[in-house]
């Protein structure tokens, strides 16, 4: 018996080690796919004149915006192949922010010390005010897709969207047009909404928008009821939302339950989720969106109807392409070229970037019909 | 007054909906802790399993969807008991390493959810038909009615099983002396067995319950565990009226933080009562002070 157990033990033991090895394995294995970029693979055996970085959510809630980045891209790269004037190379290695800053932050200085990128390309406000300083320090440009003009400090910083202080303007202009005197505002807490929101008390302020209601919902709740009766209960005409997916979907929707014709509208929310055909019949203002040519290659190739800001980084990669040519890839010239461009022809409409960085793109108010966005007005 | 009465009722009517969705959870949680005392983590995963089960099949077979998204997350409590847990106790792991090894097929279990639905959000039924339910001074979905009635009716039934069937008094003693009931011949590993299965089947119906509520993504195993464990600690881990009324407490705590303060408050104020319970009760609210011997 005893001999017995003696030799059963290790037995035990190592299988015992066998199974949490496994378990380590499987754990370390999904850890690191979700940390994993992604490469070009054409410049194996020959050396880009310029290399991106691009630091975009691959994973999570949003991570439909970094695979929206690799369609950009994509149509970018064929647009260059098809130009037979074109001399230069492009490499793009793209990698998962998640939206966290201090990820990303890390993300950059490897990007600019591992990979010798030229070029940092971020998505949100949160991850440019991380990344904008380290672009700044080394010496290198860096386009932010975000809100926040903090974002476009120092000289190599751009920021690739309308500026939310327009969209603000909008709002009021389309409230004051459609004769609506008291809204309850609800802003979602992200560096980015808060400052649309922001922008919106500042303008709201002297004019004759009452905010009656004003709150703010925190990333992850997923019970909205008890604070859509608080809301109610001060009977504004409409409701101004603010926030991101999937909050979005569900507070619309647990509105809906309460009061089926609650008059909604939003500062960019209405765009960002992929099915909009909750919002059918309400209108909402957003920054410029993507049109044209640039719209129908998107929908061919990522069979989805919803560009998730990606016209931003296209936009952003043909302005540098174009400040590029004849600087010999000297960053001080890129950058007065940059800022020198005028009625940039892009997906945007006609754009430039202010003396601070700031790209100058009109918001628009559009209306959704059988779950598509349609421009109402520019 | 007639303001303050009616928002009270609105109050009441909310915890009611937001709580028995927790306690749905917590009471899974609490069972399955009784006789497997460790965090597990994959609670969560079976919720979010089923729902995503009910949301792949609903197009090939209708409502039918729902009977079967809940057998397979039972199912799928099972195999993850029967080919994850039970070798791991049986090679002596801990409940720190079970607890682990919880988060790593959690991740797993996540990631892979990922890869095969997408991150969107994804919500189950249609949401331009939403049927509500009058209930004179207001109006619910159906849906959060369901969910109301179907928490009160498994607290129902665990607290007949537990106390008046074979199995549930054996589960009770394994709760109370896993060792002792070792000595008497109960067969530990099979009632896991069992109470996998009930879990996997409480879990299952506030999954599809969730996913026509307040819909799904990739992430919500562990936010609804989460909100559940906390109902569970705060009403008491021995017995199931505790988790149940820890769970309503926990959400009309919350409810209430919204309402007087902001919705941006709303998790402070709710673990800011559960650290404040956990300092004066550590035992939970509805769990009398153990005697010393």
């Amino acid at each position: 018996m005893k001999k017995g157990q003696k030799k059963k033990q290790p037995k035990k033991n190592k299988s015992f080690l066998r199974t949490a090895l496994l378990l380590a394995l499987a754990f370390a294995l999904s850890s690191a796919s979700l940390f994993m970029g992604y490469r070009d693979t054409q410049f194996l055996h020959s050396k880009p004149d310029v290399k991106v970085g691009v630091i975009y959510p691959l994973t999570g809630n949003l991570s439909q915006m970094g695979d929206a980045a690799k369609v950009a891209i994509r149509i970018f790269r064929e647009e260059l192949a098809k130009d037979s004037n074109n001399q230069l190379k492009y490499e793009f290695i793209i990698e998962d922010s998640q939206l966290n800053p201090a990820k990303s932050s890390a993300i950059a200085k490897k990007l600019i010390n591992v990979d010798k990128v030229n070029v940092l390309v971020t998505i949100g406000s949160n991850v440019g005010n991380a990344v904008s300083p380290i672009a700044e320090k080394n010496n290198l440009i860096h386009f932010s897709m975000s809100t926040d003009e903090n974002v476009a400090i120092g000289e190599h910083n751009f920021v690739v969207a309308t500026h939310p202080q327009k969209e603000a303007e909008k709002m009021l202009q389309e409230l004051e047009k459609r004769n609506i005197k008291n809204v309850a505002l609800i802003t979602q807490n992200q560096s980015a909404t808060l400052v649309q929101s922001e922008e919106f008390r500042k303008v709201a302020q002297d004019s004759a928008i009452n905010i009656i209601s004003d709150e703010y919902v925190n990333d992850g709740t997923r019970d909205f009821k008890i604070l859509i009766r608080k809301i109610l209960d001060k009977k504004p005409d409409i409701i101004v939302i603010d926030m991101y997916v999937p909050e979005i979907q569900i507070f619309v929707k647990q509105l809906f339950e309460t009061k089926p014709d609650a008059n909604i509208t939003a500062i960019g929310s209405f765009f960002r989720p992929d099915d909009k055909s909750m919002f059918d019949g309400d209108w909402f203002v957003n920054a410029a969106i993507a049109t044209g040519e640039y719209v129908d290659k998107f929908e061919e190739k990522a069979k989805s109807t919803s560009t998730n800001y990606s016209e931003g980084l296209y936009t952003a990669l043909k302005i540098y392409h174009q400040a590029y040519q004849g600087t010999g890839g000297n960053i001080e010239e890129i950058i007065i070229n940059l800022l020198n461009i005028r009625d940039f022809d892009s997906p945007l409409g006609k754009v430039y970037f202010n003396r601070m960085g700031y790209l100058q793109a009109p918001a628009v108010v559009l209306i959704v019909k059988n779950g598509k966005p349609i421009v109402l007005e520019n | 007054m007639g303001y303050l009465f009616i928002m009270f009722l609105q109050l009441i009517i909310n915890t009611l909906i937001v709580g028995s969705g927790y306690a749905l959870i917590a009471m899974s949680f609490r069972l399955m802790y009784s006789v497997s005392p460790f965090f597990n983590l994959t609670l969560g995963a079976v919720a979010a399993f089923s729902a995503y089960m009910a949301l792949w099949l609903t197009p090939h077979i209708g409502y039918y969807a729902i009977v079967a998204a809940i057998v397979l997350a039972a199912v799928f409590s099972f195999c993850l008991e029967y080919f994850a847990y039970k070798p791991m106790r049986e090679n002596g792991a801990s409940p720190m390493i079970l607890l682990v090894a919880s988060l790593g097929i959690y991740t797993i279990f996540e990631s892979s959810i990922h890869f095969a639905f997408g991150p969107q959000y994804r919500v189950l039924g249609n949401v331009s038909q939403i049927n509500q339910v009058n209930l004179g001074f207001t109006e619910i979905p159906l849906v959060c009615l369901i969910t109301i009635i179907a928490a009160f009716l498994i607290f129902v039934f665990l607290n007949l099983f537990l106390h008046h069937t074979f199995i549930g008094k054996v589960i009770r003693s394994i709760q109370d002396s896993s060792t002792l009931a070792n000595i008497m011949g109960i067969r530990i590993d099979r009632i896991i067995a069992v109470v996998a299965i009930i879990t996997g089947v409480i879990l299952g119906i506030a999954g599809v319950l969730v996913g026509y509520d307040t819909g799904m993504e990739p992430t919500m195993g562990f936010n609804l565990l989460f909100k559940g464990m906390i109902g569970a600690i705060i009403g008491g881990m021995k017995n199931m009226r505790g988790a149940f009324l820890g769970a309503l407490f926990l959400a009309f705590a919350e409810n209430l933080g919204v309402w007087i303060f902001a919705s941006e408050w709303r998790d402070l104020v709710a673990f800011v009562i559960f650290i404040v319970f956990l300092y004066l009760r550590p035992h939970g609210i509805f769990q009398k002070k153990p005697q010393l011997s």
